[in-house]
């Protein structure tokens, strides 16, 4: 693989997180599900104010490090470390000060309001006890706004469209008010419109300094939104970089078995793939 | 801006209060028709002097019969309603409720085994054997879902499971029974709030004001388990840890209930869907009181009704409770089933 690059072992300690320092680093992951490896040893970190996008076939094994980075499951061997800490170490709320996560299927009880579902990204600051403050409203006011759902925010989450529901679990990630953003496949349920505002949102995010992870199925969205795409096959990262380093033919023949050719964006001049 | 965060705010707070106010005003109510009604019917102001005068020729009635009956039920169905919520919310199902944990089967089981084999256990004892018995059945049901709190689907079957077999376990005691006894067993196993006392109170009372205090405590998380195992994670809670304190709590609550009451079908499932209509929301914390005030007011007005509609007979309660909650059951699903 001509486009493959090593993934650089963040350090045994970090600093506390400053742009282009590792915030988020998988160290020697192994993971699995019952008998079932399907990361083994992998290694990746994620420097602070990036936008890093995830891709590869189906089982490659994408949302699962995704779902490790998240904490959804824990690895086997090696560990996840938030600022150089593990984070099997950190209290599991503290890491969701720091960390926020849109879940690839959402299963909110369709009676449940918009500002419901966004309050509960208040949870990491509140706890158990706290009464909704005026820090929690801005946080949840903030988070409905930037996401265009304000206006909606009474309604029940049955009655909105695929792309608004998407929207409207976006502004609870956003109440959370991290600094890291993990998104799995955040472009699914969405049509075509709503699938490039939600992109256009992860680039403004990331231009504010927020560190986003996401798992992309398309390669040419990928490319023309992360600043870095890593790509997976059967549980290995099999090419690491910017976008015009690892979208080529080659990877695309090696990883995805598609026949295409590579031309610049004519709109951001990022790597674009048309198929032969 | 600021626009925005008062009408959110008052849109918040305004309409808690009137469910709220109409639950406990007609939990009130209906206690002190408790004490008015029945052989001899009372004026409320008879009630009254009954109450504070011991010479009274009701104070009996009223103090020891009563009071202590009306009471029990709004802590029954309070506890039961709490149970039913953490279920349905803890496992993400619409119907499931503590009858899945089978502790009313095992409070079933040891009463109906001291009831029809006539072993020798002082009357007053036999709750606090029956408690045994539901915490014992609880604490199995939970060993067997184990480690499958992560499936709540998985949990939902195992505790089917185990209350089936607990089921076939009473009908098989029963079939030895005498007809003397078995008449006395099917009180019970209908669910019954007749001649139980302050004795009777003091078992629940302890075991509803811990459970629904940690209920409290759990809130929070279990609304957030509503979201799934994934994002519920994402937000920081211990979902496992949770869902497991989440049916503990909702076992206790309902093993106290049915050592005392027997199983009373259908409050722990019908409070919480009333609770969220009343309230218009979903979220397990701004329903979990109105949970409780509903529970109790349909606890204690089912036993009225089982008192007064075929007096002098008096209708087990749980009859009553299970001719309002199947139809209701019906209807939800069908609900729900639109919903999806």
């Amino acid at each position: 693989m001509t486009s493959s690059l090593p993934t650089p072992l963040p350090p045994p300690s970090t600093p506390p997180s400053t742009p282009g320092a590792p915030v988020l680093a998988a160290d020697r992951i192994t993971v699995g599900y019952r008998d079932a490896l399907v990361l083994e040893a992998l290694s990746l970190a994620v420097a602070a104010g990036t936008a890093t996008a995830l891709v590869g076939p189906n089982g490659s094994g994408k949302s699962t490090l995704l779902a490790a980075l998240a904490r959804v499951l824990a690895p086997r061997s090696g560990a996840v470390r938030l600022d150089g800490t593990p984070l099997r170490d950190l209290p599991t709320r503290a890491v969701a000060r720091r960390i926020a996560l849109l879940p690839q299927t959402s299963t909110a009880p369709p009676g449940a309001t918009v500002r419901e579902l966004v309050e509960q990204g208040r949870y990491p600051q509140r706890g158990p006890w706290a009464m909704l403050r005026r820090t929690d409203d801005a946080a949840m006011e903030r988070a409905l706004e930037r996401t265009g759902v304000a206006h909606l925010a009474d309604r029940r989450l049955a009655t909105l469209s695929g792309g608004e529901r998407q929207r409207a679990w976006i502004a609870m990630a956003l109440a959370q008010e991290t600094d890291v953003l993990l998104l799995d496949e955040p472009t699914t349920y969405l049509d075509v419109r709503h699938q490039l505002d939600l992109l256009r949102l992860v680039g403004r995010l990331r231009d504010e300094g927020m560190t986003v992870v996401m798992v992309l199925h398309d390669l040419n969205q990928a490319a023309r939104y992360a600043d870095r795409v890593v790509a997976l096959r059967e549980g290995r990262i099999v090419a690491d970089g910017a976008p015009e380093a690892v979208v080529t033919p080659a990877l695309l023949r090696g990883v995805f078995e598609i026949d295409a050719v590579v031309v610049p964006d004519p709109v951001s001049g990022r790597p674009h793939f048309v198929e032969r | 801006m600021i626009m925005v965060l008062t009408r959110g705010a008052t849109a918040r707070s305004t309409p808690a209060v009137v469910p709220h106010l109409l639950a406990a005003l007609a939990l009130a109510a209906l206690v002190g028709a408790a004490l008015c009604l029945g052989e001899p019917r009372l004026s409320p102001a008879a009630v009254l002097d009954a109450l504070r005068d011991p010479t009274h020729p009701q104070h009996v009635a009223v103090t020891q019969a009563r009071l202590p009956r009306a009471v029990l039920g709004a802590l029954a169905g309070l506890g039961l309603a709490v149970a039913g919520l953490l279920m349905q919310d803890a496992l993400h199902n619409q119907v499931a409720g503590p009858e899945l944990l089978g502790v009313s089967s095992g409070a079933a089981v040891v009463t109906a085994a001291v009831v029809v084999l006539a072993l020798p256990v002082p009357l007053a004892a036999l709750p606090h054997l029956a408690l045994v018995g539901a915490l014992v059945a609880g604490v199995l049901v939970l060993l067997a879902i184990g480690g499958s709190t992560r499936d709540p689907d998985q949990v939902v079957l195992v505790g089917a499971a185990v209350s089936a077999a607990c089921a076939g376990l009473v009908v098989a005691i029963v079939g030895l029974g005498t007809e003397g006894n078995v008449v006395v067993l099917f009180r019970y196993l209908l669910g019954s709030l007749a001649a139980r006392g302050w004795a009777h109170v003091e078992v629940v009372l302890p075991w509803v004001v811990v459970g629904v205090g940690v209920a409290v405590l759990l809130r929070r998380r279990v609304a957030a388990l509503a979201l799934g195992d994934v994002a519920a994670t994402g937000l920081g809670v211990p979902v496992v840890r949770t869902r497991l304190t989440a049916l503990a709590v909702a076992a206790a609550l309902a093993a106290a209930v049915a050592s005392v009451c027997g199983p009373v079908a259908y409050v722990a499932l019908l409070a919480p869907h009333v609770a969220r209509r009343l309230r218009g929301s979903t979220s397990t914390a701004r329903v979990l009181a109105l949970t409780g005030l509903v529970g109790a007011v349909l606890l204690v007005a089912a036993d009225l009704v089982s008192r007064l509609v075929l007096y002098p007979v008096e209708v087990p309660v749980g009859v009553a409770t299970t001719l309002v909650g199947v139809p209701a059951l019906v209807w939800i699903l069908a609900r729900t089933r639109e919903a999806r």
